[in-house]
């Protein structure tokens, strides 16, 4: 996914849901535009 | 109904007892006690007390709570621990909430902790989360206030429930043991799309995220990429997406098969509004994890 995650989010996030989140708020794959909205 | 069963050569007996008083609870199953050990319940006491939150009373609260929070724990402490079955009817609305019924939410929630309590421990318990019911019950009675709009439940007839409880009570729901909780009559986003209905409130919890997206064409549109090998290839589907719910759909996705697949269990069994070490990942398999995440592969 070229994402840049921790351990500690891996282990620590609030659900799996959440993860997801982190993932694509980092993932190079994700095109910018769409990382960039909420 | 008692005149069938007896015509099928079942004893019945009936007994009156306050289910939230452990020693009524307890002198009602002392007279069972010359009839064939208890193989199973079927907790239905409710007390429907609605009242919006400003006018809501001590009393009423206590009135809501007592047969399903104390009526509950007092089943589960009179009951024989050797059962087949321990099946509470409970209600979405312990998921969902709905307005005046604070109480009854409360008492739905405590019913579905208990259930998992039970099952942690090893004793037989579900609690079946019920939708609003077309034929039978307190809507169809007109005993509640309670009513829901067609994108927020679908109607569920007596048939319906005869087949969950019957899964419930066998405890089997295609080869699969039943969960402690089974949730009913929620639509998915993509039922809710194809009848041109409004998302409801309750989507925007984060527990509703995998409902919400189900069978919608946000879903579809993504899923067009082939399996290759019978892999689905996660990492090319995220460069289609058109928003950042859907790259969160095909993520969630992807993490639940990588954590069905470590701990050997089906995908269905992944529930995304739980943590990642909920599952007993861990910390070498949270590596292979963050591994597979830093590359671009699937």
């Amino acid at each position: 996914m070229k994402a840049d995650v921790t351990l500690f989010d891996i282990l620590y996030a609030k659900s799996i849901q959440a993860l997801a989140l982190k993932i694509n708020k980092s993932s190079q794959l994700v095109p910018q535009k769409i990382r960039g909205m909420e | 109904m008692m005149s069938s069963m007896a015509g099928l050569g079942v004893t019945v007996k009936t007994l009156k007892c306050d289910v939230g008083d452990e020693r009524s609870v307890a002198a009602a199953l002392s007279e069972c006690n010359s009839m064939p050990p208890i193989r199973g319940v079927i907790q239905a006491a409710a007390d429907i007390q609605d009242a919006i939150f400003d006018n809501y009373t001590f009393e009423q609260w206590q009135a809501n709570l007592r047969p399903k929070g104390q009526g509950s724990w007092n089943l589960h402490r009179q009951l024989p621990e050797d059962m087949d079955f321990f099946v509470m009817l409970s209600s979405i609305v312990g998921l969902i909430g709905h307005e005046g019924q604070a109480g009854y939410a409360a008492g739905n929630t405590f019913q579905d902790s208990l259930a998992s309590y039970r099952q942690n421990r090893g004793l037989p318990a579900v609690t079946i989360d019920l939708g609003a019911m077309l034929d039978v019950g307190t809507i169809a009675e007109g005993t509640t206030t309670a009513t829901f709009s067609s994108s927020d439940a679908v109607l569920l007839k007596a048939t319906d429930l005869h087949n969950i409880m019957t899964m419930c009570i066998s405890n089997e729901i295609d080869g699969y043991a039943v969960p402690a909780q089974v949730c009913t009559g929620l639509p998915s986003g993509g039922m809710l799309q194809v009848e041109q209905q409004e998302m409801p409130l309750y989507f925007q919890k984060p527990l509703f995220a995998a409902l919400k997206y189900l069978g919608t064409s946000a879903v579809s549109a993504v899923h067009v990429v082939a399996p290759v090998d019978g892999v689905i290839d996660f990492a090319a589907q995220l460069t289609t997406v058109g928003s950042l719910d859907e790259a969160d759909c095909i993520v969630a996705g992807m993490l639940r098969a990588h954590i069905a697949k470590a701990i050997q269990r089906a995908v269905d069994n992944i529930d995304v509004s739980q943590r990642v070490d909920s599952y007993d990942i861990d910390s070498l398999m949270a590596v292979e994890l963050r591994k597979l995440l830093g590359s671009a592969k699937r």
